[in-house]
Order: C-alpha cells, then sequence, then structure tokens
C-alpha cells in the first residue's frame, strides 16, 4: 500500500515538474524575500463577495471598490460592464476601465512579490490575475490578496467561493507568475499606491484625465504633488486642466512651477508659452516659446513653438 | 434603414477621424499631460492615433462576444486609447480571468489520474 502510494508521489512530482519546467520563465522571487523585514498582515475587514460561476472578475472587482469607499457597489453592477459572456470571463483591461467608471483610480503593481506585500502592508487589497493550471492548459482566475503571513510563509486570500483562502509562498506564486504579475490596488480618494514610480503613478492618472473625468484627474494630481513634491508632471496636470477650463492665469501659475522644476524639458516652457498666448501676453509668449523650441529643436511640436505662437498672433 | 443610418454615420465619423490622422502632429494648442507621460515612459508619440474605427472594432467584438450592445458602448468609453489598441489586437486571446466551475476541476483531477495510472 505504502509503496503504492510513494510510487503515486513520485510520479505526481514528475509530472509537476514535467509541465512547470515546460513554463519556467524566470526564477522564483519568494526564496529571496527579506522575510525578517516583513510583518504579518490581514486585512481582515475586507469584505467577501462568493462569486457565482465564471464571475470572479466582478466579485474581486467589487471587492477592491468597496475597501477604496465605493460602499454600495456589488458584483451584480459590474457584471455589464465587465462579463465577457463568449469568453467566460473578464478582461484585465476592463477590469481598469471599470474601476474608472466607479471614479477611483486604478493602479496596476509593479511584477514583484515584495511589491504585492508592500501594497498588503499599507493597507490595500491587491487584485490580482492568477493561472491555477498550466501555460498550456490556462485557468485564469480574479482572486484578491488580503493578507500575508511572513513565518508560514503563506498569502492569504479572497478567493472564489472561499472567504479565507490559504495558499504558501511558492504555490501563490507559481500561479501568479503564469499570470505574468499582474496585479492592481484601488487606494481610497487621496491616497497613493505605495510601490508605483511617479510617472507610472501619473500615467494611471492620465488615463482618467483623458475620459474626462476631471475632477478624479485634479485630485490624482493634487495628491501626487504631496507625495513627489519636486516631481513636475503634477503641476502639468494641474495646468493642464485649468487651461482647459479656460483659466489660463491659473494654468500659467502651474505650468511656471513645471519650468523651475524641470528648466531642461521644453514641455512646461511649450504650455506655459500657450498659457501666456490666452491671456493675451504676447511677448512672454513668444519669449517661452523660443526656450521651448530651444531646448527640443528636433520635437515635431516643441521645435514648431515659436512659428505656432507667431502664428496664432497673427490670426 | 436604421442599419444603413448607423452604417452611413459610421463612414461619416470614420472619415473625420482619417482627417484627423493626416493633420500635422504640431497642435496650436497646449501638448496633454498624457502625452508627456507617455513620451517620457516609452519615447512614444502619438503618431498611432486612435481612430473610431478601432473603437468601432472593439465594441462590435465585445458584442459578437455576447455583451449587450448598450453596455459594449459605455465599456468602450471608458477605455484609453492605448488600451483600445491592444484590444483590437487580441481581445480573443488575451486571459479572461474566470474562476474555477466545478466541471473544470473535475476534468483536471481526471487528466491527472488518468496521466497518472493508465499512460
Amino acid at each position: 500500500m505504502t509503496r503504492i502510494m510513494q510510487s503515486f508521489r513520485i510520479s505526481l512530482v514528475l509530472l509537476g515538474c514535467a509541465l512547470l519546467s515546460a513554463c519556467a520563465t524566470a526564477p522564483y522571487q519568494y526564496p529571496h524575500i527579506d522575510i525578517q523585514s516583513l510583518s504579518a498582515v490581514e486585512l481582515s475587514a475586507t469584505p467577501f463577495h462568493p462569486q457565482e460561476e465564471f464571475q470572479c472578475g466582478p466579485a474581486a472587482l467589487a471587492t477592491v471598490l468597496q475597501v477604496a469607499g465605493v460602499s454600495d457597489i456589488e458584483p451584480d453592477d459590474l457584471t455589464p460592464q465587465v462579463y465577457i459572456p463568449g469568453r467566460e470571463g473578464s478582461l484585465q483591461t476592463e477590469l481598469l476601465a471599470a474601476t474608472r467608471r466607479a471614479e477611483r483610480i486604478p493602479f496596476v503593481i509593479p511584477r514583484q512579490l515584495d511589491a504585492l506585500f508592500a501594497e498588503v502592508n499599507a493597507g490595500y487589497p491587491v487584485l490580482v490575475l492568477q493561472n491555477l493550471g498550466f501555460s498550456r492548459f490556462p485557468i485564469w482566475h480574479y482572486a484578491v490578496v488580503i493578507g500575508v503571513d511572513p513565518r508560514q510563509q503563506h498569502v492569504i486570500l479572497r478567493s472564489g467561493t472561499t472567504e479565507r483562502e490559504v495558499m504558501s509562498f511558492a504555490k501563490f506564486e507559481r500561479s501568479w507568475r503564469l499570470g505574468q504579475y499582474w496585479g492592481m490596488v484601488v487606494p481610497p480618494v487621496g491616497q497613493t499606491p505605495r510601490t508605483l514610480s511617479a510617472l507610472d503613478y501619473y500615467a494611471a492618472v492620465t488615463a482618467v484625465e483623458q475620459q474626462g473625468r476631471r475632477e478624479l484627474a485634479a485630485q490624482g494630481y493634487t495628491v501626487g504633488i504631496k507625495r513627489w513634491p519636486n516631481e513636475a508632471i503634477g503641476y502639468l496636470g494641474l495646468g493642464g486642466l485649468a487651461y482647459q477650463q479656460g483659466d489660463f492665469a491659473d494654468a500659467e501659475e502651474h505650468f511656471y512651477r513645471v519650468t523651475e522644476l524641470q528648466p531642461r524639458q521644453a514641455a512646461g516652457f511649450f504650455n506655459l508659452a500657450w498659457a501666456f498666448q490666452r491671456q493675451g501676453k504676447h511677448q512672454e509668449a513668444l519669449d517661452a516659446a523660443r526656450v521651448a523650441a530651444k531646448l527640443a529643436p528636433e520635437h515635431p511640436r516643441y521645435g514648431q513653438a515659436e512659428v505656432l505662437i507667431a502664428k496664432d498672433q497673427q490670426n | 434603414m436604421k442599419k444603413s443610418l448607423f452604417l452611413g454615420t459610421t463612414m461619416l465619423l470614420s472619415s473625420f477621424a482619417l482627417t484627423t490622422a493626416v493633420v500635422p502632429t504640431a497642435q496650436a494648442d497646449i501638448v496633454s499631460t498624457a502625452d508627456v507621460v507617455a513620451e517620457q515612459q516609452s519615447g512614444w508619440n502619438r503618431a498611432q492615433l486612435v481612430e473610431q474605427l478601432h473603437r468601432d472594432e472593439v465594441r462590435e467584438q465585445l458584442v459578437r462576444y455576447g455583451v449587450n450592445p448598450d453596455d459594449a458602448i459605455a465599456r468602450v468609453d471608458a477605455l484609453t486609447d492605448a488600451e483600445v489598441l491592444e484590444l483590437t489586437a487580441h481581445l480573443d486571446e488575451l486571459p479572461a480571468g474566470a474562476g474555477i466551475s466545478v466541471s473544470t476541476t473535475v476534468i483536471l483531477i481526471a487528466l491527472i489520474i488518468w496521466l497518472v495510472f493508465f499512460r
């Protein structure tokens, strides 16, 4: 009996190895995690929505949105926004889009286990894409990481119909790696994710602005400036919003700040030139445009700054 | 009648979209923050203008996959240009997270047992 069991175990291990090696890419990260520096955390107040069949996208998204303060949203509200019947599932892109529709900014975190842990430690549950099958026979699944236990090397998730799923680091990383380490966080309004670079943070904010959600974008820029006071993009964003609303004096002030922080970048001077121009400050506009053109003469847009402003003044 | 009207509108709209694509990139106005960020991230300047055609294509694909047409319009509206481009090319092959139904689990276990004992 034990011999049969043993041979069964060995063949299972061999099978596992064969399947794993077929898709092995980057080395696992979990053996290199500094466990000493991690503290145990479990966001046990995170709501739980047991998914119905194929509905783990809406369920997982509702979970993180509720934590982000969208208290009245339910998985059923999200199904028509993200579920694709013909694919029997939901796409990552549409989870991001639906988050924006709920007036929150979604952030895709760096593809690192320690980034995931840092976000959970900061109080943000992370919506992750897992592949519970094999790379050749994928079983795509969304779950929400709500906790880390470094001593036991466990990750704790809200997953499917399991309210508190405990996975070993190894097992979790296998499934997450097969999902290309994709994870997103949705901080409450006024807060920033822990692990993103300023540039990646602002890229997510501009996505919101592109859709005309100006108030949300303005909050995003303002909070970003608090977090990265010496980074110019936040001011560029506020200036752009003011400009679009015809508040050119306000725009001028923000763009001026951009040129102070980034005196070698043409974008600030280019926009400053237009903010002057719209207020009828023609000489200042030409001066700023000249600097922009000088800083990036080859650029299809900035290089033409002086010409464009001069042309505008003739009209 | 309704369909031909729709088709006509689409063609009209897409002809506008095509015209804007021909206009030189230097526009007489400020540069958007999104463009600056995209440029800093990857040197990507927006030569690849997303046209209404691309958005229509994604919407039609969603409807073909069983999404309610009205929902599909709102869903495509919520996508950024870069996301539209991504979906235009890959909507049928991108991972669609679903979750494990009982049937897939059973099939998987059966497959493993078969592989282990009967081969």
